[in-house]
């Protein structure tokens, strides 16, 4: 083990890689998209571009600030999210597209807190599950009160509404709870509780319900409900084994919805076949192997807590995004973390890394 | 519980299981995706993707005889809208609606409904498309296909027909000939987005169709235009409630001019009536009254049951027959065969058809077409209707014989007096000459077609001549007599019958005027029918002068020259001049037939439409044997051959 400023170099390459494999795909993705509707073709990819150089400043940064500096923005971040989180609700404040307020708008750019929120739970959790480290298995102490929190950034996420995010980060307070050493008993009574609350969610929509039925079987109604999973088995079966060719998909032609988002990982499967499917999951794999080890071998709480955290925020997402573009989850509007196009989720996903990057720095 | 680093290493372990199970779940998915059903799912996109495009050629033109377009293919712009993709409809559909000065009511209904693609509105004006393209609108767009265009409106409407919006004719020319002028459409497997446009892939070559082949018709645009003209003044002038002139090339077949009043503008077809695009003169019959008269006197002729000028008693206008009276317009004694035409008694042709017998009179209306379709090459022709003649009555021989009880269709008609006036042959009427493919090559020509020969030519000569009668002073048709040429021709003045109380009705009339010029050497055979004219309903009155009008330009327009150089006297002062110029001309073509003796030119190789009009210019007697090309002439080429001797050909092909 060498002490010093040497990070996790198989994590490291694994951002790199799927940054690049990303830009390259919402290059492919895109361009149709974007020449349609601004007569130019590399608009999305430009703004990418941009993203991606801004988020790569900030992984710089906070992989060089040692972990223990993380701590002190615990909770001014928390406080920070749960304002922005309000203020987007505000009519006239959030920004609405497609019928939900997701959007903050500053200075000319659009800016989801939910990205930072995601941040911010995890980074709270850590903090607070660190500090009451010995105490995790009281339910009063240990658990209810980040059920508290994480209820509260939860339901204002739903109420935007973005049901995938809120799920998503659901289940990192589930995971990192368990971690950290929550009672199964305290586990199960979550789990359970949580099932009504999902139920009236997905009742009280009927679009969520129409969701939920078309995932149960998307052939019911191919050509309206289930059109979008459809397509997406379509694109992932017409890549086969080898793939149709970089810049070659067929669906992206406007038959997936959102390809260079929502559905980016289909037209991976499709242009690069179950070879290329399988190696940007490969990628997700190392980041998360590489995480769950260096969590495992740091003994600092806090750490100990953030790194496994993190890897859970970005493996979760990954795995969540494949499976519901593979129809094994219910269609919700996940993006890709490093891949899909999306400016804040991009600047956060590159911060988490070099928080992680930071984390592993001297351990190895 | 204390904090156990150890308890935490066994929970970090079961949460890299949790996330192993989750990566195998998605490899599994993925590999059952891609490998197992990827051909299935291939399959199932390639129907998405690749579409069969479907291109339709140019469609071909239709000119008339002389090359002049009477309908065009042009590229026109259609409005669709994609209602999915359609962010907020109402404020599309209203902007639209303004573009396009459509109905925001029925703009929205066109848009709320659950398709991938409707038409908001096709065909639009180039200022309408321009409008659109302005808006820029999501889910909407503009489509380039083709326009039929028909420069000359309404002239010649009902020959040329119309046609649907995917190159389908619909009626008329358009319709018969659909299939040289629509041409092949071509077809290729392209690559198609998701919003139905075409993909375009790079190395593929634009698919080339070769467009439809153009049409031309025998009709003249002139003369077409001038009967049109002349129909709808007389139409006007009588108050009528419709009309018909047809105008055919007798020894050919072939149709110069067809107009049905009113007129229908085939450029806005939609907002006609069925009734305005019928071709009423193929589609529709008619009892055709006098005019019919000519019938029984061919078949009596050429059965030699009269002659000329045997005599018949015509019971001064009361005649009882079959236990009905049959009438008579004015009164007449005894009166020779000729000026029982001349006057159109109804009791001399009954005395006639009474001499024939009926089976004889019916083998005629047989042989003159009357019951069969002529063959025209226009959609939806009628055969009218003729009862077999063992269900007729007693009476049936009388009031056939004056053109009641009988029904035809002018064309047929038109067709039977051709073949009294091209010496006894009756042919097949036809519009289209040929089909020109795109490279200029003749795929295709319309021969003249002889149906059969009817009655002999001297038959048709003495006919003539008392046709000719019908048109001098003291006959029913003397408005029809005009300037330099001499007509033979019959009037006829129809009862139309009432069909919702049986018998005819008192006042309906069909007047009508059909007959040829010049009666010796006819260039043109034409029939005048107007229908139910309130100010007079005398075909001599009311038809023949459109006749006359429309006859006397068509001669001009085609360049013939008169027959009598002299102006032709007026009628009321000139029996006997009229007579006397007869002579003089026929003096005059003997002259011509003494002083030379010819060389008998060569038929051989031509077709049957050249050799009559080469028979034609060289004013040759010609039989022609067959269809198709001359294969045989008698006497051989070459050979020295008197005038008046008939040159036979045989013709085959």
């Amino acid at each position: 083990m060498r002490d010093g400023v040497a990070v996790d170099g198989w994590l490291f390459f694994a951002v790199a890689a799927l940054l690049a494999v990303g830009i390259t795909m919402v290059l492919s993705t895109s361009y149709l998209y974007s020449q349609e509707r601004f007569g130019d073709g590399t608009y999305f990819f430009r703004k990418q571009l941009i993203a991606a150089g801004v988020g790569l400043v900030a992984l710089f940064i906070s992989a060089l600030l040692p972990p223990a500096a993380y701590r002190r923005f615990a909770y001014p971040l928390l406080a920070l999210v749960l304002l922005l989180l309000i203020l987007i609700l505000l009519p006239g404040i959030g920004v609405e597209r497609g019928g939900a307020r997701r959007w903050l708008s500053i200075g000319g750019f659009a800016f989801q807190p939910a990205e930072l929120a995601k941040l911010s739970l995890v980074l709270y959790l850590a903090h607070s599950l660190a500090k009451k480290a010995d105490k995790v298995g009281i339910f009063s102490i240990g658990v209810l009160p980040h059920l508290v929190v994480g209820g509260l950034f939860l339901g204002l996420i739903v109420v935007e509404p973005d049901l995938g995010t809120a799920l998503t980060l659901g289940l990192v307070l589930l995971l990192m709870l368990f971690v950290a050493g929550a009672k199964w008993s305290h586990l199960a009574l979550i789990g359970l509780s949580a099932l009504p609350v999902l139920a009236f969610a997905v009742i009280g929509a009927e679009y969520r319900l129409r969701r939920l039925l078309t995932f149960l079987d998307p052939w019911r109604d191919a050509s309206k409900s289930g059109f979008q999973i459809i397509q997406s088995y379509i694109a992932f079966g017409s890549g086969e084994l080898w793939g149709r060719g970089l810049g070659e998909s067929r669906q992206k032609l406007f038959y997936l919805p959102e390809a260079h988002t929502d559905f980016i990982f289909s037209v991976i499967g499709e242009e690069m076949g179950l070879l290329g499917a399988l190696s940007v999951l490969a990628l997700f794999a190392i980041i998360i192997v590489r995480g769950l080890r260096l969590a495992a071998k740091i003994e600092e709480p806090f750490s100990q807590q953030l790194t496994f955290g993190l890897t859970t925020l970005l493996g979760l997402q990954a795995l969540i995004h494949m499976g519901v573009v593979m129809g094994l989850m219910p269609t919700k509007g996940l993006v890709l973390p490093f891949i899909s196009y999306g400016g804040s989720a991009m600047v956060m996903n590159l911060i988490e890394a070099g928080m992680l990057l930071s984390l592993s720095r001297g351990r190895r | 519980m204390k904090r156990s680093f150890a308890g935490i290493k066994f929970r970090l372990a079961l949460a890299g299981v949790f996330f192993l199970l989750l990566f195998l779940a998605i490899t599994v998915r993925a590999f059952q995706l891609q490998i197992l059903e990827g051909e299935k799912l291939k399959r199932l996109g390639e129907r998405q993707h690749l579409k069969e495009w479907i291109v339709l050629p140019k469609r071909g033109t239709i000119l008339d005889r002389s090359g002049e377009p009477l309908a065009l293919s042009l590229e026109g712009q259609s409005v669709y809208a994609r209602p999915h993709r359609l962010k907020e409809s109402q404020a599309v559909g209203r902007s639209l609606a303004q573009a396009l000065a459509m109905d925001p009511a029925e703009v929205m209904q066109k848009l709320a409904v659950d398709k991938p693609f409707v038409w908001v509105k096709r065909q639009v004006t180039p200022k309408e498309a321009e409008r659109i393209e302005a808006l820029n609108l999501d889910g909407v767009g503009i489509y380039y296909e083709p326009n039929r265009y028909y420069p000359q409106g309404q002239l010649g409407g009902q020959v040329i027909g119309f046609v649907g919006r995917d190159s389908q004719g619909l009626e008329g020319v358009e319709m018969h000939y659909n299939h040289y002028l629509r041409g092949e459409s071509g077809s290729s497997l392209v690559e198609r987005d998701a919003l139905g446009r075409r993909v375009l892939v790079q190395g593929v070559e634009e698919l080339q169709i070769p467009p439809g082949s153009d049409i031309q018709l025998t009709l003249d645009t002139s003369i077409q235009h001038l009967a049109e003209k002349e129909l709808e003044a007389s139409v006007a002038k009588y108050r009528a409630k419709a009309g018909i002139a047809v105008v055919v090339e007798p020894f050919t077949g072939e149709v110069l001019a067809l107009a049905n009043y009113p007129y229908f503008n085939p450029n806005n077809f939609t907002r006609q009536s069925s009734d305005q695009w019928r071709n009423r003169a193929v589609t529709d019959s008619f009892e055709p009254g006098s005019t019919f008269k000519t019938i029984l006197a061919a078949a009596a002729l050429e059965e030699g049951v009269v002659g000329k000028e045997d005599l018949f008693y015509c019971e001064y206008g009361k005649y009882l027959f079959a236990g009905r009276i049959i009438h008579d317009a004015h009164e007449y004694g005894w009166l020779p065969f000729s000026k029982i035409i001349q006057h159109s008694s109804n009791i001399g042709v009954t005395k006639v058809a009474e001499k024939l017998n009926k089976e004889r009179y019916y083998k005629y209306i047989e042989k003159f077409g009357f019951g069969q379709a002529t063959g025209v090459d226009l959609p939806g022709e009628a055969t009218g209707v003729v009862r077999p003649v063992g269900k007729w009555a007693m009476i049936d021989l009388a009031t056939h014989s004056f053109g009641q009880g009988i029904s035809v269709t002018p064309i047929q008609l038109l067709m039977a007096y051709g073949a009294i006036a091209n010496g006894g042959f009756l042919m097949r009427p036809f519009l289209v000459r040929r089909a020109v493919g795109p490279d200029s090559r003749v795929l295709w020509e319309n021969q003249p077609h002889v149906v059969r020969r009817v009655i002999s030519e001297t038959t048709a000569r003495t006919l003539t001549s008392i046709l000719k009668g019908v048109v001098d002073d003291g006959g029913t048709g003397v408005m029809a007599s005009m300037e330099g040429f001499e007509v033979a021709g019959k009037t006829g003045t129809a009862q139309k019958p009432d069909l919702v109380r049986g018998g005819y009705s008192a006042k309906k009339r069909v007047a009508s005027f059909i007959g040829f010029v010049s009666a010796d050497d006819p260039r043109l055979v034409m029939l005048v029918i107007i229908d139910e004219p309130e100010v007079n309903v005398y075909g001599g009155t009311v038809a023949a002068p459109a006749f006359r009008n429309i006859a006397s330009a068509s001669l001009q327009r085609l360049g013939v020259v008169p027959d009598k150089l002299t102006p032709q006297p007026i009628p009321a002062v000139a029996m006997q001049e009229a007579s006397l110029t007869r002579l003089e001309r026929s003096n005059d073509r003997g002259v011509v037939r003494e002083e030379r003796a010819l060389e008998v030119p060569d038929f051989i190789g031509l077709s049957l439409r050249e050799a009559v009009e080469k028979a034609r210019a060289l004013k040759l007697k010609v039989e022609m044997r067959g269809n198709g090309y001359v294969i045989k002439q008698s006497p051989a080429a070459g050979a020295t051959w008197g005038r008046g001797e008939m040159l036979t050909l045989n013709l085959q092909g």
